[in-house]
């Protein structure tokens, strides 16, 4: 009986923060009048209030056909996300991975310092770094560039941190006996470290993107030339007459998360079991 | 254990985790679907983007043609008169005719033209008689004016002569009177007495005589009086009647003008036979073109013109008719072109003398100028060609760039502005106000984009704001 309820009472909650991503897809297949007529009230900045239903009365694909085939911008601006993704992404494995190897397995003088100034850095929000951050990539002339936003988040500490944990989890014995056999401490990262590291690397890599895939505030500062713009910023420039495109443009932006999420969560459960294992 | 727990982590093997792959295979497919998209929007965007040409707006010069037609006719022109009164036996020429000088344009009857000649001939008669007789008459009336001068002179004479004569008489008369008076009033008295009764001279008597003296002295003066007064008044009248006499007689030209009437009888006579002598022809006086013939055969002339001959040996006159709007461009003095078709040559480098309102219609204006005489005879009508080239305007475009909304003009004018997409080419409206035109360009003034050119043609309705693409030229 009690699990009934508690099944139902998970149910509710989690219809609760499913809800908005219903009502996305709701909207999408909503047809231009229709969209309007429910969000006027707040757009338009009417008397009343916005209203919403369960099912489009007069579902179309006119929405998804005019966003998908008949706005470019749409696609340059799409195109600069996945770049600006893949490149960090990548930038972030070359990187973060043996940074963290380092952290967690090197000695290194100061290590414990250093660290913990990563774990400060990592703490700051965006909004206090941001001054030094222009100041600095304008010297560099790396502003109105994607450089700009690559190369900040290459260098991030949160992945480093993350996998930091996975590479400690690691058992010293393993790497003692791989010494013992003769290797080389590339070779017992590269054929140790990474492989048992990999659920951690690839947890990083799926924060990594859902992060970078939704960034707003580095491209709205640092990039001014609109051609360099990646899809998060594609919505604010949409107003009430093109709400439908903002739900498909949505929809569209929300399925590579999801993709991506569902191709690697597992490791991402895995990696926070493991380290829970751990302790 | 703890390494079989992390052992267990592994990399999900094929056949394994089908959600993940499911999951990577439709991230696969996503991505592929997305690149057909871009480029099937590429496309799309690709054929709906209007297309255009642009020219710069550049500082020129407008030329303005106008083309007028008109009409030529010779310049010189001289009437043919005759006789009036002849009638026509045959004419032979007709309207528009080449004569030379010399030609005969058309004959008069003989018979017609001997009658006239005879009665002319009497008329000369007739006034030389005439002359004769107002002559003598002249001559009498002169004599007899003479007689009555003289005579009147001679009156004149003689009534002084009397009234003198008449003033001495009376004159003495008193003188007379007036001397026995003083006599008497001298004489002395002597007192009366007894005895020498009516023998002495008494006061009495003396006062008496005195009396009657005197009476008679005053009655001689008045005479005396009378006798100056009559004369004054006979003289007067005498002097009128001179004068009457003697005033002078009105003039007198009706001989000289009875000269000039025959005279001119004689000349008639003389034109008469001439033309007999010619056997009856008109002649034209001149080389040209018979313009216009005022008789016919049978008809008799009259005084006004017979035949109008034009010539063309100096030159010719165009005229032509136009509205304000076609002569915008033309002034007084311009140089001008005159085309005649294909098979005359043009003539250039002729002035425009005139340009007036014709008549009432204040909207229609007359352009004249002179033509000097050419080798070949020119026809009647041309076209008026004339040129002129405005100053240079700092911005002009060419007339297919302009476009009218409720009476207001404007342009559209590409720039370049940042987007999504990259530098992407707007089209936006520049409000213009026209300075001048002609069939191709047009001078503007307005506030023009940087990018300094126009809107020449495009493939698709463009509107304010709307992305273009330029074409290559």
């Amino acid at each position: 009986m009690k699990k009934v309820w508690l099944w139902l009472l998970l149910c509710v909650l989690a219809a609760v923060v499913c809800i908005p991503m219903y009502f996305l897809i709701d909207g999408s297949l909503m047809g231009k009048g229709e969209v309007t007529e429910y969000l006027a009230p707040v757009m338009q900045n009417k008397n009343g209030f916005a209203s919403f239903r369960l099912l489009p009365m007069y579902p179309t694909l006119r929405s998804y056909v005019e966003l998908l085939l008949d706005s470019p911008e749409f696609f340059v601006m799409f195109w600069n996300s996945v770049k600006l993704t893949l490149l960090i992404l990548a930038g972030q494995l070359v990187t973060g991975v043996p940074a963290a190897w380092g952290f967690a397995r090197l000695r290194i003088p100061g290590k414990r310092m250093l660290f913990q100034l990563y774990v400060i850095l990592m703490l700051m929000p965006f909004q206090v770094t941001m001054l030094s951050n222009y100041l600095t990539l304008d010297r560099l002339r790396l502003l109105d560039t994607h450089a700009a936003i690559i190369l900040p988040a290459v260098f991030s500490t949160f992945p480093v941190f993350l996998m930091y944990r996975f590479f400690e989890n690691i058992p010293e014995s393993i790497l003692e006996s791989a010494r013992v056999d003769g290797a080389g401490s590339w070779t017992i990262f590269r054929k140790i470290g990474v492989p048992l590291g990999s659920s951690g690397i690839v947890s990083a890599m799926v924060l990594g993107f859902l992060e970078y895939w939704n960034l707003i505030e580095q491209p709205l500062v640092f990039l001014k030339d609109k051609s360099l713009w990646p899809l998060s910023l594609y919505l604010p420039n949409i107003g009430l007459e093109e709400a439908g495109m903002a739900f498909v443009a949505s929809v569209v932006t929300l399925i590579p998360s999801l993709l991506v999420f569902f191709a690697g969560g597992e490791y991402l459960e895995q990696g926070i079991a493991a380290s829970a294992v751990k302790e | 254990m703890e390494i079989q727990s992390l052992w267990q982590i592994k990399w999900g093997q094929k056949g394994e985790s089908s959600t993940q792959k499911k999951a990577l295979r439709y991230l696969a497919a996503f991505l592929a679907l997305m690149v057909l998209c871009t480029l099937l929007s590429g496309a799309a965007d690709a054929l709906t983007l209007a297309r255009i040409k642009t020219e710069a707006i550049r500082p020129m010069s407008l030329k303005h043609d106008t083309s007028l037609s008109g009409t030529l006719s010779p310049k010189y022109e001289q009437a043919v008169f005759t006789l009036p009164d002849q009638k026509v036996s045959s004419v032979q020429v007709k309207e528009g005719d080449m004569v030379k000088e010399g030609d005969i344009l058309f004959q008069v009857d003989l018979e017609e033209l001997e009658e006239q000649l005879e009665r002319a001939r009497d008329e000369l008669k007739k006034a030389e008689y005439q002359q004769k007789d107002t002559n003598s008459a002249g001559a009498l009336e002169a004599k007899e004016k003479q007689k009555a001068e003289a005579r009147a002179r001679e009156d004149y004479d003689h009534t002084l002569e009397e009234a003198d004569r008449k003033i001495r008489e009376a004159e003495a008369a008193w003188a007379d009177a007036q001397a026995r008076l003083d006599i008497i009033r001298d004489k002395t008295v002597t007192p009366e007495t007894d005895a020498d009764a009516g023998q002495g001279y008494t006061q009495e008597q003396k006062q008496q005589d005195i009396n009657s003296l005197e009476q008679e002295t005053d009655a001689r003066k008045q005479d005396y009086d009378a006798a100056v007064a009559e004369k004054e008044e006979k003289m007067r009248n005498a002097g009128r009647q001179v004068e009457d006499a003697s005033s002078p007689s009105p003039s007198n030209h009706s001989n000289a003008i009875a000269e000039l009437d025959q005279k001119e009888i004689e000349r008639r006579i003389q034109k008469l036979e001439q033309l007999k002598e010619d056997g009856g022809a008109v002649r034209s006086t001149m080389d040209g073109v018979v313009k216009k013939l005022e008789t016919a055969t049978g008809q008799i002339t009259s005084s006004t013109m017979a035949a109008l001959l034009t010539d063309t040996s100096n030159g010719y006159r165009f005229e032509a008719a136009a509205s304000k709007n076609e002569i915008k461009y033309l002034a007084v003095g311009d140089e001008v072109t005159l085309d005649f078709g294909d098979q005359y040559e043009p003539v250039s480098g002729l002035r425009i003398e005139s340009i007036e309102a014709a008549g009432e219609d204040s909207d229609q204006s007359l352009i004249s100028l002179d033509v000097p005489p050419q080798k070949e005879k020119l026809p009647s009508t041309a076209e008026l060609k004339a040129s002129r080239t405005t100053k240079k305007y700092t911005a002009v475009v060419p007339v297919e760039a302009l476009r009218v909304e409720k009476g207001k003009y404007f342009l559209y004018m590409p720039s370049e502005k940042e987007s999504v997409l990259g530098k992407i080419t707007v089209v936006e409206r520049v409000d213009v106000e026209i300075l001048d035109k002609n069939d191709q360009y047009a001078a503007v003034e307005g506030a023009f984009l940087e990018s300094n050119e126009v809107l020449v043609h495009s493939n698709k309705t463009v509107n304010t704001g709307d992305r273009v693409r330029k074409e290559e030229s």
